[in-house]
């Protein structure tokens, strides 16, 4: 069983339109769509139906307040590093007063005051209470390690979900990241292990991984332990720029990286130093691909290009690289396995 | 004239955040800088080819034991909430790829056994780059990851504070443009959080819609003010049009798809210096920002 990853390093070059195409030609397959923070790839294959229940992601930490045990002594604030504290002022019990504190910079140097009133009750007068900012908290526990009256918990979060589908071409298996979420690349971790899972069940040889744009965490997950990476790539200074980064995290990685020129035509100059600054860092160029306006229709259409233009030029030149990815993946085994396995369609 | 910092992101990548934000610096009348924040991929100085000033090395810490005082006791580990540390052999090991430098381990060594080491995650560039005979250069400020770094989020962050302390703050008149990663996750929130407004620019395809719902979400989370830039506006369904009006969301303006602006593109020029007619069509787009940021 192969996985072989398909990044960008650029965004819009096209590899969610190609992955889909590719999947069609490899069918039955299992597709990992781990580009977590912005899923688009099943709204061209179209899920039939869930092959299991959606799992939560349970990942990160919040911090949970006990108001009630809070004395508003500010050390919390003080050991956090990511400005995710804030001591607010409330107002309890009793009088109000006409005292006015800026919350937002000072620290009470004493407890709250208790006023004696003239009936003998005791009043609160003037306190503070954390606030935690949940978008830019990290979860590290500091604050709580350091809070001398435990009124700070950490609690694990809900931070996104994963899916596992049936659709047209095979399974589906893509996970959600919740909006402002962190840990990208352990959903990505997920997913993966997910997709080689159920590809085992279903007798597929082939995992198909969807990165997401960048260099970062998620796309670094995409990218440990495959067999082998294909940059789509477009004929345009950024997207040389981009490619050349791409390429040098795979190698950073130890993955084998291919490059497909997507939208060749649009700039037949730029493609050709495309070609030339991909073999000269080390990757082999694949193909390329014509820009044809029957991407975003049959993106529109939730269809594969494959299908909605199967005579197109486009389209034939889609199957002639993925029978060369088809070819490398199967060349990269070593020969003991490769005498045993059916080879990628 | 429009003032303040103005973020260019949105869901999808390959929508034109970075065309919209290196234009619009262009094309601003008064002092500008621009800050791409897009530290993965930095493209906006392929357009503006700016005269660099100056490099900073960007680092995180990171612990490190003190072997001759550590007592193995392993409390560092128990408290790191992102397993970067290991006990080996009775002395912590650090994973700094898993550390998240928030200090919890050094907090809860008994022994002061536990220094924080600088290490090394990118660079930070700065310069000013031409906008014409009869305007004052811009300010480019961005930063570069170092490949096979996972955290964009602390170099993002340092390009942003360096905007503030940089030439630019304090002059009567000034606008910064943030140029964004794609995406909704955490790069992305240090990136736009506390600005005054987010441009989101999107295209008109049920990949653009999607992303752009979940842009939009993330602003709304961060209480920003929002408005959208529709690119290739011709090209697509008016899935996007539907959204921004049932969400109350403004169209600041629909750019058509023109193979003249895409072969500018390609060979790294800025729409509104090789394409005249883009100068009135991105000062129109300021000036709707300053529309748009003025209503309450």
């Amino acid at each position: 069983m192969r996985q072989i990853t398909v990044i960008s390093g650029k965004g819009g070059t096209g590899k969610t339109s190609l992955v889909a195409a590719f999947a069609s030609l490899a069918s039955p397959c299992v597709v990992a769509d781990c580009d977590v923070d912005a899923a688009n790839l099943h709204l061209i294959l179209q899920p039939l139906s869930e092959r299991m229940e959606p799992v939560e992601f349970r990942s990160g930490n919040e911090v949970i307040v006990d108001p009630d045990r809070c004395t508003g002594c500010g050390v919390c604030q003080e050991v956090c590093r990511f400005g995710a504290i804030q001591l607010c002022p409330t107002q309890t019990t009793g009088p109000s007063t006409d005292q006015s504190t800026d919350w937002s910079t000072d620290l009470p140097t004493d407890p709250p005051e208790q006023t004696q009133l003239a009936d003998g009750a005791q009043t609160v007068e003037q306190g503070y209470r954390v606030a935690v900012d949940a978008l830019v908290c990290e979860g590290c526990g500091a604050c709580v390690d350091a809070c001398p009256t435990g009124c700070l918990s950490l609690r694990e979060k809900v931070a996104g979900e994963l899916r596992a589908e049936d659709m047209r071409y095979g399974v589906i298996v893509r996970g959600r990241l919740g909006i402002a979420q962190a840990t990208s690349g352990k959903l990505v971790n997920l997913v993966r292990t997910k997709a080689c899972e159920i590809a085992s069940q279903i007798g597929s040889e082939l995992v198909l991984i969807d990165g997401s744009p960048g260099i970062g965490c998620s796309v670094i997950s995409s990218l440990t332990g495959t067999d082998l990476a294909v940059i789509v790539a477009e004929p345009t200074v950024s997207g040389i720029h981009d490619m050349g980064r791409a390429v040098e995290l795979c190698k950073h990685f130890s993955v084998q990286p291919l490059v497909v020129v997507n939208k060749s035509d649009l700039n037949p100059e730029a493609a050709a130093q495309l070609v030339r600054a991909a073999e000269l860092c080390g990757a082999t160029v694949v193909g390329e691909v014509n820009y044809d306006p029957i991407f975003p229709k049959a993106a529109v259409s939730g269809k594969t290009v494959l299908e909605c233009a199967p005579e197109s030029s486009a389209a034939a030149q889609i199957r002639a690289i993925w029978r060369r990815i088809a070819q490398l993946a199967s060349a990269g085994k070593k020969g003991a396995e490769r005498m045993q396995d059916t080879p990628i369609r | 004239m429009l003032e303040g910092t103005v973020a260019v992101a949105s869901g999808k990548g390959g929508t034109g955040k970075t065309t919209v934000a290196v234009n619009l610096a262009y094309v601003y009348g008064g002092p500008i800088t621009l800050l791409d924040c897009d530290v993965e991929e930095p493209n906006s100085h392929l357009f503006l080819s700016p005269d660099w000033s100056g490099t900073q090395a960007i680092s995180v810490l990171n612990p490190a034991p003190i072997d001759e005082v550590c007592t193995g006791c392993g409390e560092c580990r128990m408290h790191c909430r992102f397993n970067a540390i290991a006990v080996f052999g009775g002395r912590p090991l650090v994973f700094p790829e898993l550390c998240h430098s928030c200090g919890a381990c050094l907090l809860a060594c008994q022994s002061h056994a536990l220094v924080e080491v600088r290490r090394e995650i990118g660079v930070l560039e700065y310069g000013t780059f031409d906008r014409g005979p009869e305007t004052e250069r811009g300010e480019l400020i961005h930063g570069r990851l170092n490949v096979g770094e996972a955290k964009s989020p602390p170099l993002i962050e340092a390009v942003r504070r360096r905007a503030v302390s940089g030439a630019g703050a304090g002059s009567c008149s000034h606008l910064t443009i943030i140029d964004a990663p794609p995406g909704t996750s955490c790069p992305v929130i240090a990136t736009v959080k506390g600005v005054d407004y987010v441009v989101l620019v999107t295209e008109p395809t049920p990949f653009g819609l999607n992303d752009l719902r979940l842009a939009y979400e993330m602003a709304a989370a961060l209480r920003l003010k929002v408005g959208v830039v529709i690119n290739r506006a011709d090209i697509g369904d008016s899935g996007v049009r539907d959204f921004c009006k049932e969400a109350g969301v403004p169209i600041l303006e629909e750019l058509r798809y023109d193979p003249e602006v895409a072969r500018a593109y390609s060979r790294g020029m800025i729409a509104a210096k090789a394409l005249p007619e883009y100068r009135g069509i991105f000062s129109h787009l300021l000036s709707r920002i300053e529309e748009e940021m003025s209503e309450q």
